[in-house]
């Protein structure tokens, strides 16, 4: 009796270990209906799902099958909803039947699954004869793209390349909730420790002022011209504190000479505190830091500058214009003083003794001799611009400044 | 037959050619083109511009004993020679302030046609010198405390008076301006004008100072005087006054009457040149018609201050009133506070902006 109820506790025992690990896999990567794995490969695909998720917080899930009941499109947002509650990541779909391929991409906030790398995972998944080996060669795309520098949102969020509803209009109202840093160092120039002191001195400026200072650096512009980028760049990521936004962001892309690129935007009050001159003040600050490629030194100028500005009581560079122009006025008061003082005068005029109505005009003639046209290409925006104010892609308003050099 | 002239674009200097096609001048250089008729017409008009300048004078001579009654007086100092009737006689020059000697009897010179008599007496002179000190800044303390009013004397200052009609024959190039942008360019037309202008008009009583040892430039500041109140010469006018005699002799005045008859005939004729957005004059010439000169007296009374061992001259028109004269200044001193003062006052603004804003 002790045997047979002892061999009931160790039923029961396995059975539970068996749920607890069938709970394990409630969560799968892989969806293969129509059995090209073994059990033994979608563990390991899984495992690599798992590990990947883990890693990053994205879920990549992948889907095989020559289904046609519903679209396409569905089926592979259906892969992904049945099978993760993560907000960020993909599921692609490989429909046998027509060989081609769907993706539905969830959230993605880092902006990582754009074309070229969904192209190269597809590739990856192509490059060999078996599923299983397709399969691990697309994670192991997936997994390079995730851990990679991620490319930031510079076109509308929470859009997918299937179910694309761009609206491209982001609300006053709906405002977006930031999610990078206030540092974003896309082209990797800045060194780690720096970047990190940089991030905690832009977020205590935040704090302390209610204004968002940013610093962007990427080696690509991504089509897009410098102004584009880094109002897209702020409005998209969410940039801005408070309700209005307030804040600016500085976008500098290395290179060689004549190939750097610095643009600063802002937005809300912070088109107020950093006027025309404060931004072209600032870039021109930084721009030898900049070509030095000091980028401690810039982009501590840049905070340096802002603070000054956003500092209560008037900036310190008031009281040098202030004190320059009394002194100016300072000297006109007083040569006007000691200009009264001097009352010999020589007098080059007759005009008090032109005899009254004497003046007789005999001839007068006004002859048209020739004309000519003078032609001046207006100022294009490459080498400084500036502006007023502008409309971002978003439907917002920025002002900013820029240079090439 | 004409001779070949090489024609100068008045745009850029480079040689023009005769277009067949426009049928006109134009520039090979900066493609402007000419109207032969204005090109001709603005050769000639400059062809017809020589200066000539004549004048005339009926001056009067003494008549027998007039001068009579005259001494002339030499300063030891500066070598000015004075004149007063032997009633008034002079013991020092009325311009450096030192010792005059009496030399003997008045002889010689032209007699003045016109004076006109004080009508202002010493006291009005001492208390415009008060009035005109008053209210200056930087002045040295110690002028204002310590200077002396060493010698007030009415003299009255030979001028020559010259009238005539200028008649002026002045080319001007004049400018209008159009402006306009596409989304490219900005465009700028400018439409030359060559403008002539001929005609004359007429001064009256020019003053000339007619002595060297009076500064030209402190008589000219104490003018107007008005010559309606100006009448024939008499000796007995000098009653009481010293009189210098002019030892500029009209053609030498004449030089100065024709740079400010000049300047203010031409000024007179660009001022009819209306309708556009510069205007340059080119060539400007005057002739004088109906020039005539004449000599007068002028009433000045001179104060000389002395002040840290130097003579500052002061002068009021005897007939106005018009009190002139430099008043030492301490300029560094001047500049210093302007310049500190101003420097303090911006930082003040400053602080108080500060306050206000962290209110």
């Amino acid at each position: 009796m002790t045997k047979k109820i002892f061999s009931i506790l160790i039923a029961v025992m396995v059975c539970l270990s068996m749920a607890v690990f069938a709970s394990a896999y409630t969560q799968l990567y892989i969806y293969d209906p129509d059995f090209h794995l073994t059990e033994d490969e979608k563990y390991e695909i899984d495992m690599c799902g798992i590990e990947i998720e883990r890693a990053t917080g994205y879920a990549v899930l992948f889907g095989i099958t020559s289904q046609t009941e519903i679209s396409n499109e569905e089926y592979v947002e259906s892969v992904y909803a049945n099978n993760t509650d993560t907000a960020n990541g993909i599921a692609v779909l490989h429909n046998t039947e027509e060989q081609e391929y769907y993706y539905y991409i969830a959230g993605d906030e880092k902006g990582i699954f754009n074309d070229d790398v969904i192209d190269a995972m597809i590739t990856a998944y192509n490059a060999s004869d078996s599923y299983y080996g397709g399969l691990m060669g697309f994670y192991a795309a997936a997994e390079t793209a995730l851990e990679a520098p991620p490319v930031y949102n510079t076109a509308p969020m929470g859009g997918n390349a299937i179910t694309n509803n761009s609206d491209s209009y982001v609300s006053e109202s709906e405002p977006i909730e930031r999610t990078l840093p206030l540092v974003v160092d896309a082209a990797n120039i800045i060194p780690d420790d720096v970047e990190k002191a940089l991030i905690a001195r832009c977020e205590t400026m935040a704090e302390e002022y209610k204004m968002e200072v940013a610093i962007v650096t990427t080696s690509d512009f991504g089509g897009l011209i410098a102004e584009a980028y880094a109002d897209d760049f702020y409005d998209f990521n969410g940039y801005g504190y408070g309700e209005n936004d307030d804040g600016m962001l500085v976008v500098y892309k290395p290179g060689e000479e004549g190939e750097r690129e610095i643009y600063i935007t802002t937005h809300g009050n912070g088109s107020g505190v950093f006027f025309q001159g404060i931004r072209e003040g600032i870039i021109a600050d930084m721009k030898n830091h900049l070509i030095a490629e000091d980028y401690e030194k810039a982009f501590n100028t840049y905070l340096d500058r802002a603070e000054a500005q956003l500092k209560p009581g008037t900036p310190i560079i008031w009281l040098f214009v202030l004190a320059l122009v009394g002194a100016v006025v300072g000297l006109l008061i007083t040569g006007s003083m000691t200009a009264k003082n001097k009352s010999v005068i020589a007098q080059n005029q007759a005009k008090v003794y032109t005899r009254q109505g004497s003046m007789n005009v005999t001839d007068a003639q006004d002859v048209f001799a020739y004309s000519f046209v003078n032609t001046t290409p207006k100022q294009t925006s490459s080498n400084s611009n500036d502006d007023s104010t502008h409309t971002s892609s978003s439907g917002r308003t920025h002002n900013g400044s820029g240079a090439k050099f | 037959m004409s001779a070949i002239t090489e024609q100068k674009c008045p745009h850029c200097g480079g040689a023009v050619e005769f277009n067949i096609g426009a049928q006109k001048l134009k520039c090979p250089y900066c493609d402007t083109e000419f109207d032969i008729a204005a090109m001709q017409q603005a050769e000639d008009f400059a062809a017809n511009t020589v200066e000539q300048i004549n004048w005339n004078s009926q001056n009067s001579q003494w008549d027998a004993g007039e001068t009579d009654g005259m001494s002339v007086y030499a300063c030891k100092s500066c070598g000015g020679e004075i004149v007063a009737d032997r009633t008034t006689g002079a013991t020092s020059c009325p311009y450096c302030g030192n010792q005059v000697v009496m030399q003997g009897q008045f002889s010689g010179a032209l007699k003045p046609d016109l004076v006109i008599p004080f009508k202002l007496d010493k006291k009005a002179a001492k208390e415009a010198l008060k009035k005109h000190f008053k209210g200056k800044k930087f002045v040295p303390k110690a002028f204002l405390s310590d200077n002396k009013l060493d010698e007030v004397k009415g003299v009255y200052v030979p001028h020559w008076l010259f009238s005539c009609d200028a008649v002026v024959n002045a080319t001007y190039q004049a400018e209008k301006y159009k402006h306009w942008s596409d989304s490219k360019n900005d465009y700028t037309e400018t439409s030359a004008y060559n403008v002539y202008r001929s005609g004359a008009i007429g001064f009256d009583n020019v003053p000339v100072d007619g002595s060297t040892k009076m500064p030209d430039d402190l008589m000219e500041s104490i003018e107007p005087f008005n010559i309606g109140e100006a009448v024939p010469f008499n000796t007995a006018y000098l009653a009481g006054y010293l009189a210098d005699k002019y030892d500029v002799d009209v053609n030498q005045s004449m030089n100065r009457a024709n740079e400010r008859i000049k300047a203010s005939a031409l000024d007179a004729f660009e001022d009819t040149v209306k309708g556009y957005d510069s205007v340059s004059p080119l060539q400007a010439n005057m002739q004088v018609a109906n020039g005539s000169y004449k000599y007068a007296l002028y009433p000045v009374w001179l104060l000389n201050v002395k002040w840290n061992g130097k003579n500052h001259t002061f002068a009021m028109n005897g007939q106005t009133g018009k009190f002139v004269g430099n008043i030492p200044t301490e300029d560094k001193k001047a500049r210093l506070i302007g310049g500190l003062g101003g420097l303090a006052a911006g930082a003040l603004i400053y602080i108080i902006i500060n306050i206000i804003s962290s209110l």
